[in-house]
């Protein structure tokens, strides 16, 4: 009986559907210890002693990334009891490459040619049991997608035949030298090959001798064929391949394909990118100003703003909860519950994610058709209303497909749960979930009725504290979920590795690849979502440095931060500049930098990419990338963000002595809290970029709950420090310039901010609004910001260099609690996170610093100790960007 | 076809439409076994398909599937 099995293919081999297919709902997503590569463990569906371990998609076994070297050790050194070899039978040749690879090492294997339908449907005709002949292990023609030949594949995997692959030969002299080597050493095939090709993991261990008599075989053979080792074993192993495929595969005639047209015009020269242009702009508008922005601002106004609310004054407080928050919130929980059973039903019943389309469908119609007459209007809504609730009602009624009963329908003790996402349910399981669920959403609901009247403090911490802290985490969902579909979307169908391939050129001067576009075209909107988008770049430098540098672009939030300087300094519209500016000037710089360093250094990652066919996406893996990243984001990033707002909660509700200062109520209050005294003690290591003050550096630290609370915090802080307290100016910030910048008038300033605005409504397509500020807040927002800008103003506390070394060590130092959990989330490390947050706080630090010092002394003139060392700062600085890198040792 | 030229042809060289053969891969390391892992070994036939909207990367077609290099990739694969 086997114990384990794992499948190993080319990426885009459809390994992962097949996967999916044979586990179903008992998979555990992790990761390799010691990479971030993705380790995806589950059970084989009905036989549950069988582990089935997804490896990385890989294209070759040598020993360079870090997804080759996990196969290889775990092929090596932990011995599946079998391995499933999982090859598109689209593209014979090279996915054949890998397998060749594969057999050498000695692990029984089967097969599974899959997207076997795919190459029926070109004309290609593949006989399997000559290909099965050739390859000296059974072939079964797999389709993931129609799930047809799993059952088959299962057989395989269960009977006691072990099959052990015959590997493909070489030409006579390389088999020779591979010969004389296995006599001189004793050792496997695979060793003897490694050895000639000389493997730096294989030769280590090896003394001088040993090396002597390989490196003796391998000039011998370098020198017989004129070429060296690398290339004399890749070009075998192809050759092996062209020689076995004629005898198995008719090829088809059809050669331009449908991809190949479409691939035409995606990829055109004009039409190329104005198609990538409005993709992207589709992207952005819908997930991160529209849609996913509703979703997101509903979710903080409505559920986490009154609902939840509410319903706890009911629950724990002493006022009770109406009738119509219960309902909504029974709703909404019932939504969340029963959303994924459903989506498992659905695709049990082979309805993959018609509901999600579903969902989606009155919002797009809305806003791409927002005048359509009443008549029509309602009667679409009508329709999707009813085309659900036939959904509903067939998940509830209908047998379901027969694979399902057949595996599904033990649910091997108590392990199902309704959530996990993937999988499939059968009717009985379904039905009684449903019940159960919805009677436990109603009753939640309920406890609304009951008014336990408990102490205020703790409702206060409850209310403020506990549902401010999951608000915030889920608060970001709707987006995330909506930004996650769409680019599941683009990869499914394979536009995403066209987005690498048209934007390549430009990120190649910081060394990153065209993927790293659309991380930072989504943090002009949330650094959240662009953070969690990283995930679809495969290459790991490449992720990490792309993590690191995302949100140095400001965010939405971070655009109430602008808008508050803009009215402060007065020149409005250069100050959304200069900060647009700084944020992609950062990324371009901390880029090159980063690059050049050890850690970084040499990954220019081989841009020698596939670009996969394109097919019709499927919505069953669709479904499951984004529920699984959402997911992923919800429990791990949530427990940073969580414990995050409670601990600055916390600080900023009560002072040393534990008393409770109930800032709600009397905002002032937050003077006496122990983040104020704490703000004080740190206040000083900001006094070399102009705001030495505790004010300014409190509010820095309530930013890292959410950048708009900036523009809060400054607002309650200089609310009552206008006249009553005298805020020295800093000693480096000349009074001249103080008086002289600060002069301009509350009329100049609140007609900038409007223009701002008036600017910023322009351009909405292009940035962000800030959450929670479409059409009608736009003036109130400004009008707070202004109101802030004046009272600051007033308390004298910025000179223009210091206002902008704040604004920019703002928007570029660590970002918002949800970004760094976000962030901790995708670098899987402790010690990347920090780096991260250490090098963006760093850099804003740097950037301000010099902001300030510089614009002092080019402002006034004053040459002081600072401004000496702001020069030998930008000399470190022109050095590091200028400085020759690490470079590989490859030529 | 030009006849014999001083120069060694790369893929780099080699225009739109155009089906040229593998001579050899220059350099050595990561990025020249992953081109010869990819199927551009000795001998092997290349369509060049199209270059990227911004002048650089390539598309090719190889054993059958579409790939995409660098131009300073395609400068090492030398052709017949």
């Amino acid at each position: 009986m086997k114990q384990t099995i794992a499948l190993a293919g080319n990426p885009n081999s459809g390994k992962t559907s097949l996967f999916n297919e044979l586990t179903g709902a008992n998979q555990y997503v992790g990761n390799w210890p010691g990479v971030t590569v993705e380790r995806k463990v589950g059970r084989l569906k009905e036989h549950e002693a069988i582990e089935v371990l997804d490896l990385p998609g890989i294209y070759s076994l040598s020993p360079y990334t870090p997804e080759e070297i996990v196969t290889r050790h775990y092929l090596l050194d932990k011995q599946p009891d079998m391995v499933i070899n999982v090859v598109d039978a689209t593209n014979l040749e090279r996915n054949l490459y890998l397998t060749s690879q594969l057999m050498e090492t000695g692990v029984p294997m089967v097969i599974a040619l899959n997207m076997i339908d795919l190459a029926e449907q070109r004309g290609d005709i593949i006989d399997a049991d000559a290909l099965s002949q050739a390859l000296g292990c059974p072939v079964i023609k797999v389709s993931a997608l129609h799930q047809t030949g799993t059952d088959e594949l299962v057989e395989q995997i269960l009977s006691d035949k072990q099959s052990l692959p015959t590997p493909l030969s070489f030409s006579p002299s390389v088999e020779s030298s591979i010969a004389s080597l296995q006599a001189a050493f004793g050792c496997s095939r695979w060793t003897a090959i490694k050895m000639l090709e000389n493997d730096t993991e294989v030769m280590a261990d090896k003394d001088a001798q040993a090396k002597h008599i390989i490196a003796e075989q391998r000039l011998k053979l370098e020198h017989e064929q004129d070429d060296d080792i690398a290339s004399i074993i890749a070009a075998g192993r192809y050759d092996a391949i062209t020689e076995l495929i004629p005898e198995a595969v008719q090829k088809g005639k059809t050669r331009a394909s449908f991809s190949t047209k479409l691939d035409a015009v995606l990829t055109h020269r004009v039409a190329g990118l104005a198609i990538f242009v409005a993709v992207m702009w589709a992207i952005y508008h819908i997930s991160i100003s529209t849609i996913g922005a509703w979703g997101t601002d509903w979710a903080n106004d409505v559920l986490f703003g009154e609902v939840v609310p509410n319903w706890l004054g009911g629950f724990i407080g002493n006022t009770p909860a109406t009738h119509s928050s219960m309902v909504m919130l029974s709703t909404v929980l019932a939504l969340c519950l029963i959303f994924p059973i459903t989506l498992r039903r659905l695709h049990d019943l082979g309805l993959n994610g018609l509901w999600v389309y579903l969902i989606i469908a009155p919002f797009v119609l809305e806003y791409i058709c927002p005048h359509l007459p009443g008549v029509l209007h309602s009667s679409i809504m009508a329709l999707l209303l009813g085309v659900n609730i036939l959904l509903q009602l067939a998940c509830l009624a209908l047998p379901g497909h027969k694979s399902a009963n057949k595996y599904g329908s033990t649910p091997p003790s108590f392990s199902f749960t309704p959530f996990k996402l993937d999988g499939r349910i059968n009717r009985i399981t379904y039905v009684t979930w449903y019940l159960l669920l919805s009677a436990a959403c109603v009753g939640v609901g309920a406890l609304g009725t009951l008014t336990m009247n408990c102490s205020p403090t703790l409702f206060a911490l409850i209310s403020n504290g506990i549902v401010a802290g999951v608000g915030a985490v889920l608060g970001f969902v709707p987006q995330m979920a909506v930004l996650f579909l769409l680019l599941a979307l683009l990869e499914d169908c394979g536009y995403m590795a066209r987005v690498a391939f048209m934007m390549d050129r430009i990120f190649r001067t910081i060394g990153l690849s065209g993927k790293s576009f659309i991380p930072l075209l989504v943090a002009m909107g949330c650094g959240v979502p662009a953070v969690m988008a990283t995930r679809t770049i495969e290459n790991e430098k490449d992720r990490r440095m792309s993590i690191i540098l995302t949100t140095f672009i400001p965010c939405g939030a971070k655009l109430s931060i602008i808008a508050l300087f803009a009215a402060l300094v007065g020149e409005n519209a250069n100050i959304a500049t200069i900060a647009y500016f700084a944020g992609i000037g950062s990324v371009i710089l901390g880029g090159y930098i980063l690059r050049k360093t050890h850690m970084f250094a040499g990954s220019y990652t081989p841009f020698v990419m596939e670009l996969p066919a394109y097919h019709t996406p499927r919505a069953a893996n669709i479904n499951m990338r984004a529920m699984e990243r959402c997911k992923s984001f919800v429990r791990k990033a949530g427990t940073v963000i969580f414990l995050a707002c409670a601990l600055i909660w916390f600080t900023s509700n009560y002072n040393w002595k534990l008393e409770y200062l109930n800032t709600d109520e009397e905002p002032a209050a937050i003077e006496q809290s122990m983040l104020a005294s704490i703000g004080n003690s740190f206040a000083p290591v900001f006094s070399p970029l102009g705001w030495g003050d505790w004010k300014p550096a409190v509010a820095t630290v309530t930013g890292l709950v959410a950048k708009e609370n900036v523009v809060g915090t400054f607002g309650v802080l200089y609310s009552n420090a206008t006249t009553a307290e005298e805020t020295a100016p800093h000693e480096e910030a000349p009074q001249a310039d103080t008086s002289t910048n600060l002069l301009p008038m509350l009329t100049a300033c609140t007609d900038a901010v409007v223009s701002l605005w008036d600017a910023g409504s322009a351009m909405s397509s292009t940035y962000a609004l800030p959450e929670g500020s479409s059409g009608e807040d736009d003036e109130e927002e400004a009008g707070e910001e202004a109101g802030v800008a004046a009272q600051i103003k007033a308390a004298g506390a910025f000179t223009t260099f210091s206002a902008l070394s704040f604004m920019l060590f703002n928007l570029l130092c660590a970002p918002c609690f949800a970004a760094c959990g976000a962030i901790r989330n995708e670098m899987n490390s402790s010690r990347w996170t920090w780096f991260a947050l250490g090098y963006m706080t760093l850099w804003a630090y740097m950037v301000s610093f010099l902001t300030y010092q510089l614009g002092t002394w080019m402002s006034t003139g004053a040459f002081g100790s600072g401004q000496v060392m702001a020069c030998l700062v930008s000399a470190a600085l022109l050095y590091m960007i200028v400085r020759r890198g690490h470079h590989p040792t490859e030529a | 076809m030009t006849s014999e030229t001083t120069h060694v042809k790369t893929l780099r060289q080699a225009k739109a439409g155009q089906t040229v053969r593998v001579a050899r891969v220059a350099g050595a390391g990561p990025l020249r076994q992953r081109i010869l892992d990819m199927g551009l070994t000795k001998g092997t036939e290349v369509t060049v398909r199209k270059v990227a909207p911004l002048g650089d990367p390539l598309e090719v077609t190889v054993r059958g599937y579409e790939l995409t290099l660098r131009k300073a990739e395609a400068g090492r694969i030398e052709l017949v």
